[in-house]
């Protein structure tokens, strides 16, 4: 089992994205809520946001600049 | 008394020939090749009526309809191409760190210290694709434990529970010291090759310096047809007392049915196969089935 499988079994990830690893929105929350002081810049940003499945119903941070188009 | 001296004089060795004829007749400029002018003189020919010459145009047509029968067989059964990263991905790290570097950036994903140790060195050659397609080895234990102590968490057998145990790792623990110690750098050295910025070049360079290249179409071409665009060369004809533009087929087939319907039976007779395998074509289709465009529920 690898990352992505258990990611899947615990149901953390989008099962309609076959090809690719899209999490689920409130897993990107918790993870953003849990970095505490650490900020991501605007081109990690752009990276961590293409792996979010349904981006639009993330609650974004203050401090987050990059917002799906 | 002396024996006269015989001087055997040593020919020179016979010189091969530089290329066969057929290759000749296709070398050069597609367009001013021999065996372009060849063809462009039994094509004329053709057009007025020589029937040699019209033998050769049809075996020409036929030999094309042929190959493209050959190609269109060949393309609808070519596979598609896979995607180049996961292949990288897959051959250099195997499975044991596949997975999105945009885990690692978000602390949802980690790597043990094994799965660092068999990472290429910075001044190791593959070093820059291996980074291009680092992954998380495992998940951090809060995601588990945050997943879990959720209302829609999934039941999960003991087996499941067992595998997911195996691929977590605490982010805190000392499996991962090596990750936390390199985590910035390589953090900042993925971003700087796969971030929008990272990935694009700089403004006046550019990645492509020549260009793409033309299209190399034409006799001697052999990418779309054997005989190139030899038939596609747009020509003007005469229609009903009017010039008209027409590609080279059309023009060469509306003056032959002229021809033949006109009362020439030798051009009829060479003619008269090529409609009935047309009309028996015809025919036939009628029994295939109708595409489906839409489906309805």
């Amino acid at each position: 089992m690898d990352t992505r499988e258990c990611l899947l079994t615990l149901g953390q990830i989008s099962r309609r994205a076959t090809r690719r690893t899209l999490i689920m929105p409130e897993l990107a929350e918790e993870a953003l809520r849990r970095m505490g002081d650490r900020r991501l810049d605007r081109d990690q940003q752009a990276i961590a946001l293409r792996v979010i499945a349904m981006p639009d119903k993330v609650k974004w941070p203050d401090w987050w600049e990059v917002l799906p188009g | 008394m002396l024996k006269p001296r015989v001087l055997v004089a040593e020919l020179p060795p016979k010189e091969p020939p530089l290329m066969k004829w057929e290759e000749l007749a296709v070398y050069g400029e597609p367009d001013t090749s021999a065996g372009y002018m060849v063809l462009r003189r039994q094509f004329n020919e053709a057009m007025n009526g020589n029937l040699s010459a019209i033998k050769v145009m049809l075996k020409m047509i036929r030999v094309n309809e042929a190959a493209r029968r050959k190609r269109e067989e060949y393309d609808s059964r070519r596979a598609l191409p896979s995607d180049r990263f996961e292949f990288v991905t897959a051959r250099l790290l195997g499975e044991e760190r596949r997975g999105d570097p945009a885990l690692l950036l978000l602390g949802i994903g980690v790597i043990s210290n094994s799965a660092m140790r068999t990472m290429a060195e910075p001044d190791e050659p593959g070093y820059e694709n291996e980074l291009r397609a680092l992954g998380p080895s495992h998940i951090a234990s809060w995601v588990s434990d945050w997943a879990m102590a959720r209302e829609d968490c999934p039941d999960l057998s003991d087996l499941q529970l067992e595998n997911v145990r195996a691929r977590v790792l605490s982010e805190d623990g000392p499996e991962t010291s090596e990750w936390r110690e390199r985590k910035d750098d390589l953090l900042s050295q993925i971003t700087a090759l796969r971030g929008p910025n990272g990935a694009r070049f700089s403004p006046g360079q550019s990645g492509n310096r020549r260009g793409r290249p033309r299209k190399k179409t034409g006799f001697g071409y052999p990418e779309d047809d054997p005989m190139g665009s030899f038939f596609d060369e747009v020509m003007t004809t005469t229609v009903h007392g009017e010039e008209k533009a027409m590609s080279r087929l059309n023009a060469l087939l509306f003056q032959l049915t002229v021809k033949a319907a006109r009362g020439d039976d030798k051009i009829g007779a060479l003619l008269g196969p090529r409609i009935i395998e047309a009309l028996a074509g015809q025919w036939e289709s009628r029994f295939e089935p109708e595409p489906i465009y839409e489906l309805r529920y």
